[in-house]
């Protein structure tokens, strides 16, 4: 299958610096490629602009040749088409440089190739030698924040890159000095790696370090905190049976409470996408996504699982981004171009080099790094899809293999790349990205990443099934266009469609998913408890006067499980005490023990020590 | 040599355990017992305590000794902890001056059982940090 990148240029900026070529069509798109050595030029009535993805080609223009008692009476027109001959110096450049030919649009075969660099006029090299408009990316930092601010309160059109950070993944659970110590590290290298960035999740990495670094001073600091939501963002969560004592209340240290902050923030965000756009999109489906993986790092970060609700919240920004990418590039392509029309090369640029490669990036790194979370927690064993525990392992550790390799040769790449935009080009990116993206959103879209979330699974395939056939459809739409669509991502929608063939026949062969009863979703914050922590030998090898002794009512454990005399419940939390809690000991070898956060409450874990060995003492929930 | 002095111990051949016990550093020997009684959950370890004391009535780490079995490995018995916290008060008693002993009594207001006073836990506190101004179980009482 063959991928190329296409740009539209207009005919009458065309026809003005070829002088060898005058094409006879008045109503036509042309679609150049910087990169490959063509030009395709294809009747409009055949486009269906919709199918061209802006971020991706960077530009498109849908130009009529303006008539003559237009011309005055369309200023918007003309302001439009100025700006055309501003910002297409960087197509120009191209043909220019003699590396494109035309396409005949009635056989589609080439009429000419451009071997030697065309004679353009001295007005067009004027326009050749201005050097790129100052777009918004040199604007402060300041400005830039209002203009997302703006952006956000108006429009979720985007003409700021949703540029996203590279994380690297982690598998410490450590609550301790150290721990933090090691994130704290770890986002300043992030932060200190990425490119100038304004997107919204960039600050809020900013802002979770500064939280990091507050926490640092003193881990046993926790607050209350309650969080107040419009009611639009209520009516929602009810909708989505989530438990809302979860959203409204935190108790923790600053960085459980940026992270609260921040779910709740990327789902109001989404939320005011769904409120422009409407109900009907394929973003809805998403957007359910998004919630119901939100509670879930909320249920996490309760539980002070910070890498875990961490990588999730990662994860909410990518999926966010991608539906904000969904609505306007396939839905709302008018709007894009508008903004691209404005900067062309910048946006061209930018389009290109930040808001593909990097949400990609992104979200396969998100993605690789929940997934490797989760695996380390031994989430696995509670997987479940379609009630054959076998085929979910498979498919969960043949995703996970795709994701983490993609995102490894990506990492290199972009490693190899640098900030040279140059190299981009010889090098292709968008063909790289094109190749490694699918393993990304093939995986989310059948539902196959999902899948590993446990209790989630069926819903999130369902609806990741819906999203896709949604997409499916708009291709089979366009079928007879000769032209390559690709989605946000830079996936051929044609891949979509196979994998999501592929799926659902998988599906009918399966025989279709099985629901998991509503009372263990919501029950999810205690499941969290119960189902991720293994129990550790020194606490499995209690006896029974000792674990008597632990479950008496006085040490409150219905505080945090569902039935306090059930061992085996207790037995993870004193587990997960044990492995993550901060150590205390009396100077005399008396007391050894350890205490940790779990979800509102301090639980403490006494044990004895001989050698190595550890034995358990003791274990309560505080309640002074 | 834990497996001699456990063996001796739960027969009752307490002097061949206390020989056992002087050939071996005292906290050597303390961890060791205690690990006994942790894992047995057999009396005879604290009766063995007992009868060290009974030899050497005013010793503050025999009491210490006698304390920690009652409270880090028997203390699913019945009592216990008030038994634990007899052995530390005997200890404070003996040594006033030694903070460590306080410190372990600290312990015991953490406790669900809430075996000692918040007053007492504040004052013994207070003397704690004037010594030593970071101890943790001493500003967890009073922060």
């Amino acid at each position: 299958m063959m991928y190329r990148s296409q740009y539209v240029i207009s005919l009458s900026f065309y026809c003005l610096f070829l002088v060898t070529a005058q094409p006879t069509f008045s109503d036509s798109i042309f679609v150049a490629n910087p990169y490959k050595e063509n030009v395709h030029c294809v009747p409009s009535h055949l486009i269906n602009v919709r199918m061209y993805e802006p971020r991706l080609m960077g530009v498109v223009y849908n130009v009529r040749q303006p008539q003559k008692n237009e011309t005055k009476k369309d200023k918007d027109s003309q302001q439009q088409q100025n700006l055309f001959f501003k910002g297409f110096s960087w197509v120009a450049e191209h043909i220019a440089d003699g590396i494109g030919y035309f396409i005949d649009d009635d056989n589609n075969q080439p009429v000419q190739k451009l071997q030697q660099k065309p004679r353009a006029s001295p007005s067009i090299k004027k326009k050749l030698k201005q050097k790129p408009q100052q777009a918004q990316f040199s604007d402060s930092k300041k400005e830039v924040s209002q203009k997302i601010t703006q952006r956000e309160s108006k429009s979720c059109t985007t003409k700021y890159p949703l540029v996203l950070s590279l994380s690297k993944p982690t598998s410490s659970n450590q609550k301790s000095v150290k721990y933090y110590q090691a994130v704290i590290e770890e986002y300043e290298h992030e932060l200190g790696c990425e490119q100038e960035s304004y997107s919204d999740e960039h600050v809020y990495k900013k802002a979770r370090l500064h939280a990091l670094h507050e926490t640092l001073k003193d881990p046993h600091i926790v607050h209350e905190k309650l969080y107040e939501f419009s009611e639009g963002i209520e009516t929602v969560l009810h909708k989505h049976e989530v438990i809302m004592d979860d959203w409204h209340y935190c108790y923790g240290t600053p960085i459980q409470q940026h992270i609260h902050q921040e779910f709740i923030t990327v789902t109001e965000q989404i939320l005011a996408i769904k409120t422009q756009r409407g109900q009907e999109t394929p973003h809805k489906s998403l957007t359910d996504t998004i919630i119901n993986f939100a509670d879930l790092g909320i249920a996490y970060n309760h539980v002070n699982h910070i890498v875990q609700s961490c990588s999730i919240l990662d994860f909410c920004w990518g999926l966010k981004d991608s539906c904000c990418g969904l609505v306007e590039g396939l839905w709302d392509v008018g709007c894009a171009l508008r903004e691209a029309a404005n900067h062309p090369i910048e946006s061209g640029k930018a389009f290109l080099w930040r808001n593909i490669v990097h949400p990609a990036t992104h979200l396969g790194h998100a993605l690789s790094k929940a997934m490797r979370a989760l695996d380390d927690l031994g989430y696995i064993q509670f997987l479940k899809f379609i009630g054959k525990k076998e085929l979910a392992e498979q498919k969960y550790h043949d995703f996970l293999q795709r994701v983490i390799a993609f995102d490894d040769r990506l990492q290199a790449k972009l490693k190899m790349l640098g900030d040279d935009w140059q190299a981009a080009k010889v090098l292709g990116i968008r063909n790289l990205v094109r190749h490694a993206t699918p393993n990304v959103l093939e995986g989310y879209v059948t539902g196959k990443a999902l899948t590993v979330f446990c209790k989630l699974s069926n819903i999130a395939r369902v609806q990741a099934l819906s999203a896709t056939k949604k997409i499916v459809d708009k291709v089979h739409k366009l079928s007879s266009v000769e032209v390559i669509a690709v989605t946000v991502e830079g996936i051929e929608l044609p891949i979509v469609a196979e994998s999501m063939q592929f799926l659902i026949e998988t599906e009918k062969k399966i025989g279709g998913a099985s629901q998991l009863p509503l009372s263990e979703l919501q029950r999810k914050f205690k499941i969290v408890i119960e189902g991720i922590e293994e129990i550790l030998p020194e606490v499995a090898k209690a006896n029974r006067d000792k674990i008597l002794h632990v479950l008496q009512s006085k040490h409150v454990w219905d505080r945090l499980v569902h039935d306090p005399k059930d061992w085996d419940a207790v037995a993870r939390i004193i587990s997960k005490v044990l492995r993550e809690g901060i150590q205390n000991a009396t100077k005399t070898p008396f007391i050894f023990e350890k205490v940790a956060i779990i979800g509102p409450h301090t639980v403490t874990v006494r044990f004895r020590k001989y050698l190595n060995e550890v034995s358990l003492s003791n274990a309560w929930i505080n309640f002074i | 040599m834990i497996d001699e002095l456990q063996k001796n111990l739960l027969n009752g051949d307490f002097e061949i355990a206390e020989k056992i016990f002087q050939r071996i550093s005292f906290d050597d020997a303390r961890s060791m017992i205690t690990k006994i009684a942790g894992d047995t959950g057999n009396i005879l370890t604290y009766t063995f305590a007992v009868s060290l004391l009974l030899k050497e009535r005013k010793s503050a780490k025999l009491h210490l000794f006698a304390s920690q079995i009652l409270s880090t490995a028997l203390e699913h018995l019945e009592g216990a902890y008030i038994g634990g916290l007899y052995h530390i008060r005997k200890c404070i008693e003996l040594d006033p001056n030694n903070i460590d002993y306080k410190e372990v009594l600290l312990t015991f207001y953490a406790l669900p059982d809430q075996l000692i006073s918040k007053d007492e836990a504040t004052k013994i506190a207070l003397e704690v940090l004037a010594v030593d101004p970071d101890n943790y179980w001493a500003l967890r009482v009073i922060t």
